[in-house]
């Protein structure tokens, strides 16, 4: 019990979905149940009329529990009907469904996963199928061949399989460009037992759904074919048969055709639930994915106890810093012992000061809100940056660049919160400013550039207006003006033929040019720092390096500062002053790169410049790191490298390192920098 | 090195897709075009080339997920081309591919031993069902994982432990050559060494081949014993990898090998660069003659008009340019690259 309880707390969006899932089945069971025993059950009530006493009203015991919904206008018991009818009308709406589903997703997974002139060919038959009027089709084959259920079943999962065979077909087109399917190939695991392996467990859950809704249509088209005479013929009866008898009398006696109505959407309903609770629980991605999603909604709420978050850091040594969030009860850490960058003291951060840092960034933190609880991404992040200056942020993937930035640019993501520390730029603190007074920093103070350049550009508008976009707002230009400042832009970034290429739109661009474009817009209105989010990662080595020349140009024309965030050790060499080196979202190391790089004073700095693959290792083993960068959740207490560091001792376990003076101008986070600085 | 034999070799390969008609009319575009490839038992063969060059797509062709245009593939002797049934399956066996996207390569809904264990749903004579579950465990430890990992889910893993998995698998029919697509571009530095220590104790354990593609020259410089330097789609440059990054003769060699932002640059002791200008002519519409005459400085009039040949005969480091580069050193990269570092 104690374990339900717990997931309860953890997952109680899914618990939800549970209990709608379980309550779906009930349903579903309850019309099974009363399909198979409804006969014996209720006998010849449904069928024996009692015209002395029609119409009787529903909600009343008095005649039996058989009138307790009413009796039609034949004075047969609504209830007992609805019950004798749950056999008939899912021995139509059942075959029906599951023959359309088993043919159109066969037929469509085998063109989907084929493509070519099965795909074309099959496609043409669905459209064909399709544009025939479904009922037309069905009066005309029932009117030929005498109504009967087995005519009505295969008339309806005719007309019903175009729909799988489309479904199924996007879905296996999409993953027949998928690379585990070409692994498959590989290994000479073609056609069918590809279909099965990979294809069918993959669209299956997606047609489940589709079908579960389908029987909602096949119950009502049942309903009109009933209607016209070529249905379900009594004495027989059907939901839809009952309802289009109730229809005429809806006036009079409402409830003979809405109960009916109701069985056949409560049904409906049920399945369609249930085969979305099935599709989420046979996926393994699924489940965790859509708990985050319910999660992420949530607004701020008070954390719980530390200890939920799993083995996580311990408190003390864990909490940053913080300026806000009234929230953060535990104590704050020391202050760090030596300002990471150029000690900025809070007194003189009040003005700017002619050398002083344009952006001081100091104990950042952010948490990612997660169903399980918040995970500190970022967690005391502090670095500062001068005018016409390269920072580089150096770190491996998941280490909490990017959010760093965002969360300066104040460009996070929704479920992500800045939970602590402060990111001055010129002394004001940019993160306890409105959104729009951020609004207004953007462009002039301080902007971004991002790594995806396409996904960065708004598709539909020119590149010429958008790169306007920043004149007309914040200075105001006429339309002209700024379009003219625009091209004027393009030309500063390297853009042939500007004013002709003004009107194109993103997606005519190369890769490189795009991000050209999206350089020109963020140094637009002349920021005062630049922050930089892998900005060549996508591009070639050839494109790169004329993108940080430009880079360079741009910083030292316009005297920026310039973030640098980066994964890449030459990049950081070539091109930056400084570096702060990142590792599980704390900087681990700052100090000028030359420095840095040639006598690093914290085993991850000097582990990651020994993978390198350089030319006199060649051939020989590599000296890597073992293990990978931890999860965000499960950070190790004390240092959080200690699990892959080749110098851990017992004060790793128990203390957290901070960042720490080791020399003029530099830092590090190990209990040892001081002797790695020294050796 | 003794001369090895020949495994693997393909000849004049081409592969073009239709793409919508371009600017210059022309609707088909060359990804891949007259290539010769050769690659020696035990020997790993670097591929590098800008993205879009068509190193995929020649990775695909070598691997039979596309039919060349033209050309011939040929594996010990045997184009697989001609091939079917049981024969064509027992050549899949003896090349196998790592993909470059540990994320998209495995299925999502397959846990790590039924993914390791799915190349022998096919074939099904190489490990009986019953010895399955063990041989398993065995590939997950040759690869450095644990065998209590099988049960987990792709998305359980990281990149670099993804990335294991899709080489046990492609271990798991005991091939001849693997062909890597950038298997480690998708890692980070950290985890990066260490699959490229596994891919090359692997290589001298089985005694397997590579073909090794990647855009990172250091990577490539470090694991390959040949290098082929692809541009728009054709071969510009080949040889021992030694020589071709020490002594380039074509002069997109020189000119990759000089961007490429490398450690030995710490220290603001700036190299002189090769900077190109200019875009990457879309392999739709390749410029005539030599196509990298649009960015190269030493163009001349004969490079518009006549495609450069390789020299006759088959000299080991061969390129394709009227002009190649003598013996000049290379620009960069060829100094202690971490000369600056110490230990
Ligand atoms: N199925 C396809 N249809 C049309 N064009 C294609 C197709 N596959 C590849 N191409 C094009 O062929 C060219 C070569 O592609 P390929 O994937 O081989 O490049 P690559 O060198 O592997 O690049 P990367 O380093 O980015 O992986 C590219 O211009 C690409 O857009
Ligand atoms: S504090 Fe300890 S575990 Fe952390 S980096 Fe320094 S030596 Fe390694
Ligand atoms: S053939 Fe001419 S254009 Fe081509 S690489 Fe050689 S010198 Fe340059
Ligand atoms: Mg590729």
């Amino acid at each position: 019990m104690a374990q339900k309880d717990m997931s309860r707390f953890r997952w109680p969006a899914l618990l939800l979905q549970d209990r709608f899932a379980f309550a779906a089945a009930l349903v579903l069971v309850a019309v099974a149940v009363c399909a198979v025993l409804g006969p014996l059950l209720i006998g010849d009530l449904a069928t024996r009329q009692n015209l002395r006493d029609p119409g009787r009203e529903p909600f009343s015991l008095d005649h039996g529990w058989a009138f307790v919904l009413g009796s039609d206008s034949l004075g047969r018991p609504v209830a007992a009907r609805l019950i004798a009818a749950a056999g008939t009308t899912l021995s139509v709406a059942v075959p029906a469904v599951l023959c359309s589903l088993a043919v159109g997703s066969v037929w469509g997974m085998w063109a989907g996963y084929h493509g070519g002139w099965r795909e074309s060919v099959s496609l043409r038959v669905a459209d064909v199928i399709l544009s025939f009027p479904s009922l037309l089709l069905a009066v005309v084959v029932l009117y030929v061949f005498s109504p009967s259920a087995v005519g009505i079943v295969v008339v309806l999962a005719v007309a019903r399989i175009p729909v799988y065979l489309r479904t199924a077909r996007a879905e296996s087109a999409e993953l027949r460009s998928r690379l585990f399917i070409d692994a498959a190939r590989t290994f000479g695991t073609t056609g069918w037992a590809s279909i099965r392996r990979h294809v069918a467990p993959t669209v299956l859950p997606t047609l489940l759904t589709v079908a579960a809704l389908d029987f909602c249509f096949v119950m009502l088209t049942e309903s009109s074919l009933s209607f016209l005479g070529i249905g379900i013929q009594p004495p027989d009866v059907s939901w839809g048969l009952m309802v289009a008898q109730g229809r005429q009398e809806l006036q009079s006696a409402w409830w003979i055709a809405v109960f009916p109505g109701l069985a056949i959407v409560i049904t409906t309903v049920s399945a369609t639930v249930l085969a979305a609770w099935a599709r989420l629980s046979t996926d393994p991605g699924q489940r965790w994915r859509h708990g985050l999603r319910r999660g992420g909604s949530r607004l701020r709420r008070p954390r719980p106890a530390r200890g939920d978050v799993g083995p996580g850091p311990s408190p003390t040594a864990e909490s940053a810093p913080t300026g806000e969030g009234p929230d953060l009860t535990e104590t704050p850490p020391p202050p760090l012992a030596v300002s990471p960058a150029h000690a900025v003291s809070p007194a003189q951060a009040g003005a700017p000061v002619a050398g002083a840092d344009t952006l001081a960034v100091d104990g950042l933190a952010v948490d990612i809100r997660t169903p399980a609880g918040p995970v500190p991404v970022v967690r005391g992040v502090s670095f500062a940056v001068r005018s016409g200056e390269t920072l580089a942020l150096l770190g491996e993937s998941g280490c909490g660049k990017s959010m760093t930035a965002h969360a300066v640019a104040g460009l996070l993501d929704p479920a992500a919160e800045v939970v602590g520390g402060q990111a001055r730029l010129d002394g004001e603190d940019v993160l306890a400013l409105g959104p729009r007074a951020r609004r207004r920093l953007a462009g002039p103070g301080l902007s971004i550039v991002f790594q995806d350049a396409l996904s960065a550009l708004n598709p539909v508008l020119t590149v010429g207006t958008q790169l306007a976009e920043p004149f007309r707002i914040h200075e105001g230009l006429s339309r002209r003006a700024a379009r003219a400042r625009a091209i004027e832009l393009m030309e500063r970034v390297g853009i042939p033929e500007a004013s002709s290429r003004a009107g194109a739109y993103p997606h005519q661009f190369s890769g490189g040019m795009r991000q050209r474009l999206l350089i020109a817009m963020a140094v637009a209105l002349r920021p005062k720092v630049l922050l930089a989010d892998e900005p060549t990662t996508a591009l070639d080595v050839t494109v790169q390096a004329q993108i940080m020349d430009l880079l360079a140009e741009l910083r030292s024309e316009q005297r920026m500062a310039l973030v640098l965030i980066t994964h890449d050790l030459g990049l950081v060499a070539e091109h930056a002053d400084r570096v702060a080196v990142m590792y599980a979202g704390t900087v681990v190391e700052t100090g000028p790169v030359t420095e840095v790089f040639g006598r690093p004073n914290h085993p991850y700095t000097r582990g990651l410049l020994e993978s390198v693959p350089a030319e006199q290792h060649k051939g020989s083993r590599l000296d890597s790191i073992p293990g990978s960068p931890p999860d965000p959740r499960s950070v190790p207490t004390g240092c959080a490298f200690r699990t892959r560091c080749p110098m851990a001792r017992e004060v790793c376990a128990g203390h957290r390192p901070t960042l720490a003076g080791t020399g003029a101008d530099r830092a590090a986070a190990c209990h040892f920098g001081k002797e790695l600085a020294d050796a | 090195m003794p001369e090895p034999g020949t495994l693997l070799e393909a000849r004049g390969l081409t592969k073009s897709f239709a793409v919508p008609r371009t600017a210059k009319g022309s609707t088909r575009l060359r990804a891949v075009d007259g290539v010769d490839l050769r690659l020696g038992r035990g020997e790993t063969l670097g591929l590098v080339g800008e993205s879009g060059c068509g190193k995929s797509t020649l990775a695909r062709m070598l691997l039979m997920l596309e039919r060349p245009d033209e050309g011939t593939v040929r594996f010990e002797g045997v184009d697989p081309f001609t091939l079917s049934g049981a024969k064509l399956l027992a050549w899949r066996r003896k090349v196998q591919m790592v993909f470059q996207d540990p994320f998209g390569s495995l299925n999502p809904r397959l846990c790590a031993a039924d993914l390791i264990s799915e190349p022998w749903l096919t074939h099904r004579g190489l490990v009986p069902a019953p010895k399955r579950a063990a041989r398993v465990a065995e590939l997950l430890e040759m690869v450095g994982l644990r065998p209590s990992d099988a049960r987990r889910y792709p998305q359980e893993f990281s990149g670099g432990q993804r990335q294991r998995i899709g080489i046990a698998r492609a271990l798991a029919l005991e091939p001849d050559v693997v062909v890597c697509d950038e298997p480690v571009s998708a890692l980070d530095l950290s985890v990066q060494a260490q699959v490229l220590n596994l891919l090359s104790d692997l290589r001298d354990e089985l005694g397997l081949s590579y073909v090794f593609i990647s855009h990172d020259l250091s990577v490539v410089r470090h694991v390959a014993d040949r290098v082929a330097v692809m541009y728009l789609g054709r071969i510009v440059e080949s040889g021992p990898a030694e020589e071709v990054f020490d002594r380039p003769h074509h002069p997109y060699t020189a000119a990759l090998l000089s961007a490429a932002p490398s450690l030995a640059a710490t220290g603001g002791a700036k190299r002189e660069r090769i900077l190109l200008t200019g875009e990457i002519p879309s392999p739709a519409d390749p410029p005539s003659g030599c196509r990298f005459r649009t960015r190269c400085w030493r163009a001349e009039d004969v490079c518009a008009e006549a495609v450069p040949v390789p020299p006759l005969g088959e000299p080991s480091h061969t390129a394709e340019c009227h002009f190649p580069l003598e013996e000049t050193p290379a620009v960069a990269g060829s100094g202690p690259g971490g000369g600056s570092r110490s230990a």
